[in-house]
């Protein structure tokens, strides 16, 4: 099978998890669209489609659950390979941007009268 | 309970019992929380990309690549086998359709070539779209794929104009009938190759498809040449009748089976999904075959229509029952609520 890359939305949801320890649904969504600035919430569904297939991958696991005000909240933390998975993908993406920086620095753009780059 | 928990808790209904025991709770919260104005609890709708999702939510936890139940699973190598098998079965019209296009050089603005002219697309988006699967361009495969219907759509909306009998189109029933075997392996692309499915062995898909598509380019050259008994339409017929090809599958499908093993019952199913998409081609054949010349005292296309349109039907619903028997037998998920 082609190993394909980390979906943006997993490796947000890792990223969310690594950085601040477990966390609920709820707070995964508004940390995930705070570090995703210019992006629209998650939707639920798609949020619990994606914590499935983590949780299935082994890369997120259950942490533990609480009623907050009559309703269930459950904790999600990152495990180790979720750690070496997100690790792996920062390389990757950075190792990309360096790669974009490279060739931005060498193409030298022209500018035009108007300031836009031509 | 506010209207808006109220529609979004009868939004997830479409999701399968066992995930809501497990999940329902959890997303009802999660969702509450984010719409927190008192107005739009009482007033507000799920929106529409939390409507999608949950339909997309809703779909993979019924059919997946990898993840969920193992009926999930098994649904998911079903539609995708079921895909591939399909789109094999197009190759000689796509073959045939092309070819007779290559031999007609001159572009001919005119319903009736326009209409041949979009058949012709139709089949070879999905020639297109199973080579890029085969090549790991799942992307690719449904872009060819959309190009497929899009194609397919309007040549039975031009089968429908009112003028179209004049240029011998007839009506769109027998349009409707041809392409709907197209529009099931499509849906069955959609739904079974997502971002996680695996890529399908490209050797034997490879092979097969060669092999048929090599068939149907020997058969074309000789089919003139060998004379015009009354059992030539009966394999004249052979680019749209590769229903034909899921009857010899059929057959082979024990002496397959024991090297499957498990997999029969996807087998099975997947046959059963491909004879039960070609059954609207022949029956909808059946008012031409009616038509044609009959060969010294017997209708060999419409027998061979007739049994053809049968012999599909029966390994329809014999494999559809084997498959459902298989699939029944696979663990059903627990219901019960349990942390992820």
């Amino acid at each position: 099978m082609i190993q394909r890359p980390m979906s943006e939305q997993a490796f947000l949801v890792l990223t969310v998890l690594a950085a601040a320890g477990p966390k609920h649904g709820y707070a995964i969504m508004q940390a995930a669209e705070a570090l995703n600035a210019n992006q629209p919430a998650l939707p639920v569904a798609t949020l619990y489609g994606l914590l499935d297939r983590l949780v299935a991958d082994e890369l997120v696991e259950g942490d533990r659950e609480e009623i907050h005000r009559g309703r269930l909240r459950r904790y999600y933390r990152v495990t180790p390979a979720g750690l070496g998975a997100l690790a792996a993908e920062a390389d990757r993406v950075a190792a990309n941007v360096r790669a974009a920086r490279r060739a931005l620095r060498s193409t030298r753009p022209h500018t035009s009268p108007s300031g836009g780059v031509v | 309970m506010t209207d808006l928990e109220r529609r979004y808790r009868a939004l997830l209904r479409v999701l399968p019992r066992w995930y809501r025991a497990q999940r329902e709770e959890e997303m009802v919260a999660t969702f509450m929380a984010h719409r927190r104005d008192p107005n739009d609890r009482e007033l507000g709708w799920p929106g529409r990309r939390e409507f999608w999702a949950v339909l997309a939510l809703a779909g993979s936890t019924r059919i997946t690549a990898q993840h969920g139940s193992p009926r999930a699973v098994v649904l998911g190598d079903v539609v995708r086998l079921a895909a591939l098998l399909i789109l094999l079965a197009q190759v000689p019209r796509t073959v045939a359709s092309t070819a007779d296009l290559a031999a007609s050089p001159v572009f001919v603005l005119r319903l009736d070539y326009v209409y041949y002219y979009l058949v012709t697309a139709a089949y070879l988006s999905t020639t297109i779209t199973l080579i890029a699967l085969l090549g790991g361009r799942p992307r690719l495969a449904r872009v060819c794929a959309a190009v497929a219907v899009a194609t397919s759509l309007v040549a039975v909306v031009l089968s429908a104009l009112p003028v179209a009998f004049e240029y011998g189109l007839g009506r769109p029933g027998p349009a409707v009938a041809l392409f709907s075997s197209v529009w099931v392996a499509i849906a069955c692309v959609v739904v079974g190759f997502t971002r996680e499915a695996p890529a399908p062995p490209v050797r034997p898909w490879s092979l097969a498809a060669g092999c048929i598509a090599l068939l149907t380019v020997v058969w074309m050259a000789i089919r003139d040449t060998i004379g015009n008994g009354y059992w030539l339409p009966v394999l004249g017929d052979l680019g749209s009748s590769s229903g034909w090809m899921v009857i010899v599958a059929a057959a082979v499908l024990p002496f397959v089976g024991r090297r499957l093993g498990s997999s029969v019952g996807r087998w099975a199913l997947a046959l059963a999904i491909v004879a039960a998409a070609l059954v609207p081609d022949r029956l909808s054949y059946l008012q031409i075959a009616r038509q044609i010349d009959v060969f010294d005292g017997v209708r060999g296309p419409l027998v061979a229509t007739s049994i053809q349109a049968a012999l599909l039907a029966t390994v329809a619903a014999v494999l559809g029952s084997v498959g459902v028997y298989t699939y029944r037998r696979l663990p059903a998920p627990a219901t019960g609520a349990s942390a992820a």
